[in-house]
């Protein structure tokens, strides 16, 4: 059984690898351990799929906060590796408090990258650095689901491109989240309240979207011009 | 006879009722947990039982219910005692399945008589534990298990001073006294006597397992400090002189690091305890405390060797993650706090979590925070 641990600053990402996982490997062919070291309350474990047969095991790790998702991989690099993990994958957001303060709620490229290239030359400098890959979403992983145009249609059939558009002010199919909204998950939320709900990032919300992805809406965005850093993620994680 | 399930109850049914429900323990054992989930009591109740069966401590306790069971080769002892408001409510010894003793709230039992070969009637004071006040090798030798394990127990509470805070006095050079080795706080004295009785073999054991955990010592004497200045007519105190192979002068144990003096303190009296009579048991709670990263793991390491080597049981509890992940996660308790009482998760009572979570390659700290040591409950 192939190995891989993969570090989320939340559950929100926790959640969206593990569907991704799913659908692009197959849920028969894959075994899934999720773990919080966010919460001691072991409640992530309802989400384990335990499969014997399993070729290959996605450890899913939810660390808590954006900046101990490399500071945990850093800790245990070598320890995962020599317990038989082939990859370790980083995945967190962009916007975070650090981002925050260093240049308020506006995207700026310039930082990003920095950003970027910071946690790149820390991976680098780690003991086995191509076995070690890091991810940033671009500003939040929802951007990646505003990404997908019609899953929000598929939640509730009101939830068109076209009604998202004439109520928000934002077409879908037209713009490319990760560069228009800061705060993606935001929107997200806007969405949801067109149809007297909220996203909160509960696991209930994130949920509510994960299960309605299929393979079809993967490659849709693969193929669109859309989120760029979904499509270094995912040829990543679909490739070790 | 080593410690093996522990069952506690104190001021039952009423709002400060705390138990601990069939805490089992191994050769190892680490209790971890959060503050406030019991480790320290824990400890405290193994101490207080020690106490009050080797005689060390009178009955003063408001409200206890033990159950205790021991190993003694392959042999399971069963101690039951039960007291409130310092009197003694119910105490009952079963060996295998032979009744040994049995007492009621009056006072009144049965006491098995080896010579006699038939359980006799007895009557003890309230106050008295009958292990204690009818210990008797000839008719009673089975209470002597019990005594020996109470009165070689162990207990240093690593977070606090150790002894650093006090000196001694000696007055007669010649007077030979006893050393109580429950009292910790006698580092000074157990450092002279343990040079006295057993020469080089005890200082070059102290400074070798200092030097195992980091700290280089060229010398360890006893004489006047040298940071500190008495008056009166109370004699010279005396304290430990430490001589670092990295400093010039010599560091008394007012200068010394609170960790280092912690340790050296540990190592000292757990050298003279080794050397004078092996402990039953050994507990120390919060260990690690006050020492860095590199310290406090190879001082684990130490106690775990020296408890190997010499087959004692040892208990130490803390809330450290270094100490946490260089302890094997096969000698970890974990405690969890609920109201009026702490719940324990072992190898032994959730092998399968256990076991699993080595599967993920993750830090043992890492398994305290995750929660992973719990069965999934899907109502959560």
């Amino acid at each position: 059984m192939k190995k891989v641990a993969i570090f989320t600053e939340g559950q929100t990402e926790l959640i969206f690898i593990r569907y991704l996982a799913g659908i692009e490997f197959g849920w028969d062919k894959i075994s899934v351990r999720c773990i919080s070291l966010a919460r001691s309350d072991n409640s992530l474990a309802g989400l384990n799929c335990e499969n014997p047969q399993a070729d290959f095991l996605f450890q899913i790790i939810e660390v808590g906060n954006d900046e101990g998702v490399l500071s945990k991989i850093k800790e245990l690099e070598k320890r995962l590796l020599k317990s038989g993990f082939e990859k370790i994958f980083g995945l967190r957001d962009i916007y975070s408090e650090a981002y925050l303060k260093r240049v308020g709620r506006k995207i700026v490229p310039d930082i990003i990258n920095r950003f970027i290239e910071s946690t790149m030359l820390i991976v680098q400098n780690m003991s086995s650095p191509d076995k070690v890959k890091f991810h940033f979403a671009i500003m939040e992983v929802e951007a990646w689901f505003l990404g997908i145009c019609n899953i929000f249609e598929k939640i509730n059939t009101k939830l068109t491109v076209q009604y998202i558009a004439e109520k928000l002010q934002f077409n879908l199919d037209e713009i490319d989240p990760q560069e228009k909204f800061v705060r993606p998950s935001e929107k997200v939320n806007q969405i949801f309240q067109l149809i007297g709900r909220k996203y909160d990032k509960s696991r209930g919300d994130v949920e509510i979207i994960c299960r309605e992805i299929d393979r079809n809406d993967i490659q849709a965005i693969l193929e669109s011009n859309r989120c760029q850093s979904f499509k270094g993620f995912y040829t990543d994680i679909t490739s070790f | 006879m080593q410690l093996q399930l522990i069952t506690y109850t104190q001021f039952e049914g009423q709002p400060e009722e705390w138990r601990i429900k069939d805490f089992s323990f191994g050769n190892i054992n680490l209790i971890v947990g959060k503050n406030a989930t019991g480790k320290s009591r824990t400890l405290n109740i193994i101490k207080v039982l020690g106490n009050l069966i080797s005689g060390d401590n009178k009955l003063v306790y408001k409200s206890g219910d033990y159950k205790a069971t021991f190993d003694k080769d392959g042999k399971q002892i069963t101690y039951f005692l039960r007291y409130g408001e310092k009197e003694v409510i119910k105490e009952k010894l079963v060996i295998g399945s032979d009744i040994k003793l049995d007492r009621g709230p009056d006072g009144k039992g049965t006491i098995h008589a080896e010579e006699l070969g038939h359980p006799i009637n007895f009557q003890a004071p309230l106050s008295e534990l009958a292990c204690v006040s009818r210990r008797d090798s000839v008719q009673h030798p089975f209470f002597e298990d019990l005594y020996k394990w109470g009165k070689k127990l162990r207990c240093y509470c690593f977070g606090t001073q150790l002894g650093r805070d006090h000196f001694a006095v000696f007055k007669d050079e010649k007077e030979e006294s006893e050393i109580n080795l429950k009292n910790t706080d006698q580092t000074v004295i157990i450092f002279k006597k343990g040079r006295k009785k057993y020469a080089n073999e005890f200082v070059n054991n102290v400074k070798n397992d200092m030097t195992q955990i980091g700290f280089y010592l060229n010398k360890i004497d006893i004489g006047r400090p040298n940071s500190i200045t008495f008056h009166g007519g109370i004699g010279q105190p005396q304290c430990i002189l430490l001589r670092e192979s990295d400093l010039k002068g010599t560091t008394d144990q007012n200068s010394t690091s609170q960790g280092m003096f912690r340790a050296l303190s540990l190592i000292i009296q757990l050298n003279y305890s080794l050397l004078a009579s092996i402990p039953s048991c050994i507990l120390v709670d919060d260990i690690g405390e006050g020492l860095d990263y590199e310290r406090s793991s190879a001082l684990i390491k130490l106690l775990i060797n020296k408890a190997k080597e010499s087959r004692v049981q040892l208990i130490m509890s803390t809330n450290d993650r270094f100490v946490m992940n260089n302890v094997p996660l096969e000698y970890w308790s974990i405690m969890q706090r609920f109201p009026n009482e702490s719940k324990i998760y072992n190898n032994r009572n959730s092998k399968k979590q256990f076991e699993d979570f080595e599967l993920t390659g993750l830090n043992n700290f890492d398994f305290f925070t995750s929660g992973a040591f719990e069965e999934h409950n899907p109502t959560k």
